[in-house]
């Protein structure tokens, strides 16, 4: 790929996170599940403190492990009007920074820094900082997210819950 | 403080300055976790020699090591100043060497090396008494690792008593025992660490209404008040709605294989409590047994309002694949920092403590009446030869119980 069309990718790829930002920071969840293919795998594995610095295995514990199914379902859980952890709701700013991008025959993967700020109710705060790697699969001239792996950096979460998307 | 006055469970009554008072933090540092039986961790995640991994008793860093096979567990502390010897959560060593001064300890605990032995402390140093401190006893209850500081602590299966025959069912339902999946999920809750261990023991109460929107989406039943609650002694305690907690709308393979499991093994007489439900050992080692999943929980204490929880999922060693697969996926589904229950109980314990930062707030008390006086034996009321007091499904009986024992002790 020459230099010309990397940028163009790269600039598809900033604008897609971008409409992606602005779906999740106003909550529109069921526009934001409209994003990822039928086959979504999204998963944030638990991270440990250890000499490799990985983080948990595919068939160890996790954060998120879901299919479009199970994602949808958090979805319809945080929109229930007897979610009392959106209820009022939250704040949520997003920054995502892709640094890197490989294309492949259909799919394009992005390594993206990420960075989620939330805050509710009067004071209470939770910054969520790690990494991202997406999976874009190209679908009628747009982007669709097949897999997602999101690590964060911390290995205690500081935070009383997780309840916003990555 | 006079523990007596405020800590009333007998009348349903417990002030609730013993969650947020920094004297009585201190006391159960002492007291509490110092001297009882802690859960440190299960033996699948240390199988080989030299394997360790690192955990809390109390607010004290712990090292749990296998060396020559035997399970050992010490203090995370360099016996010269008191650097944390290890500071990864798991991994494999021989040795570790701290990194401030660079005394070396093997994995049994010993002192292998002081740098400058001869020139500096001129080889009068007893390196036999400087070891790593061990707990004072440690014993395992169905691969259960627990340990004890304190020399005088009743045996293992003495402190867990009456609880023990209804544990078991946890523990050793199949062939094989039980086996953790790799991973601990942690993470930082802003409240006291009793109120996760007394909801977990026994607040069946909530779920209606605190899990209202996991009811609302259709993935949990709406809950039942058919089931029970039992306090064995000691503190411990569990409850179950009838058949088992969290059966969904929609069925999954685990839960035909709880109920075919439940009519196919032994005749053990606790094998009806088959999932046993949501339970506490005293005084912070929590568990979740339902349809979907099964789950242990450590409520590690880090001051009076703040708490480290530790979440591990455990399937049957001799599961199938697929089952075990669906077991993973359900807990991560439901419970942990990120499940949509948990995310929940979260909200409550977070700004029930934010609360209690006013003067007025804490003056008061919490109110753990229900089902005062009208719990009766396990034996009579399940016709089962087994120990404990049963109540109502929706009960504070198990709780009353727990800080019956909690006073006894901060009180010793």
């Amino acid at each position: 790929m020459d230099q010309t069309s990397r940028h163009a990718t790269m600039a598809a790829i900033q604008a897609f996170q971008a409409h992606e930002i602005l779906l999740l920071q106003s909550r529109r969840y069921v526009d934001w599940l409209k994003l990822f293919t039928s086959d979504l795998h999204y998963w944030m594995p638990v991270a440990s403190v250890n000499e490799t610095g990985e983080a948990a295995a595919p068939d160890e514990l996790a954060h998120f492990d879901d299919t479009l199914e199970t994602l949808t379902m958090r979805v319809r859980r945080a929109m229930s009007r007897f979610a009392w952890t959106e209820h009022p709701p939250s704040r949520i700013r997003y920054f995502v920074m892709p640094l890197w991008f490989d294309q492949q025959a259909d799919n394009v993967e992005v390594d993206s820094n990420l960075m989620v700020y939330q805050t509710r109710l009067q004071r209470e705060e939770n910054l969520f900082v790690g990494t991202r790697k997406d999976v874009l699969r190209r679908v009628d001239k747009d982007f669709r997210i097949a897999a997602r792996k999101v690590t964060l950096d911390r290995s205690v979460v500081a935070a009383k819950n997780i309840t916003v998307f990555f | 403080m006079q523990l007596r006055s405020l800590v009333r469970p007998e009348q349903g009554l417990i002030s609730r300055q013993v969650f947020t008072d920094h004297g009585v933090y201190e006391r159960e540092l002492e007291k509490i976790f110092a001297r009882c039986w802690l859960y440190l961790g299960h033996v699948s995640q240390i199988p080989n020699d030299g394997d360790f991994f690192t955990t809390y008793m109390g607010a004290d860093s712990v090292l749990v090591t296998r060396a020559g096979g035997t399970v050992r567990a010490f203090l995370n502390s360099c016996t010269h100043r008191g650097m944390k010897v290890c500071r990864t959560d798991h991994g494999n060593a021989r040795d570790f060497t701290c990194p401030y001064h660079g005394w070396n300890f093997a994995n049994d605990g010993r002192l292998n090396g002081v740098p400058g032995l001869r020139q500096a402390y001129n080889n009068e140093l007893d390196v036999s008494k400087f070891g790593l401190r061990s707990v004072a006893n440690l014993d395992t209850f169905g691969g259960l690792i627990f340990a004890t500081w304190d020399p005088d602590a009743p045996a293992l299966l003495d402190y867990l008593g009456g609880m023990a025959p209804y544990l078991d069912r946890f523990t050793d339902r199949m062939e094989g025992g039980i086996v953790m999946i790799g991973g601990v999920q942690k993470w930082e809750v802003p409240c006291n660490w009793k109120f996760i261990a007394e909801n977990f023991l026994a607040d069946s109460y909530h779920v209606a209404t605190t899990h209202a929107s996991v009811v609302d989406i259709g993935f949990r039943k709406r809950p039942q008040l058919r089931g029970y609650q039992i306090a064995p002694g000691n503190g411990h305690g569990f409850c179950s709605e009838q058949g088992g907690i969290g059966e969904g709308v929609a069925q999954n393979a685990y839960t035909d294989f709880i109920k075919r499991l439940r009519e196919s093994i032994d005749d053990n007489p606790a094998n009806r409590f088959i999932p046993l439900g949501h339970g506490t050992v005293f005084p912070n080692l929590s568990f979740l047994d339902t349809m979907k999943f099964r789950l242990l929980r450590l409520s590690h204490p880090r001051g009076p309002a703040l708490t480290e929880s530790h979440a591990m999922c455990f399937v049957d060693k001799a599961l199938s694949p697929e089952l075990r697969e669906a077991v993973r996926r359900n807990f991560i589904l439901s419970f942990g920092p990120s499940g949509m229950f948990e995310v929940e109980d979260g909200e409550m314990w977070g700004e029930v403590e934010d609360g209690l930062r006013g003067y007025m707030t804490r003056q008061m008390d919490f109110n753990y009446a229900m089902g005062l006086n009208r719990d009766r034996p396990v034996a009579e009321q399940f016709g089962l030869d087994l120990p404990g007091r049963a109540g109502f499904y929706w009960s504070e009986l198990a709780q009353r119980d727990y800080y019956v024992r909690w006073r006894e002790l901060m009180e010793a």
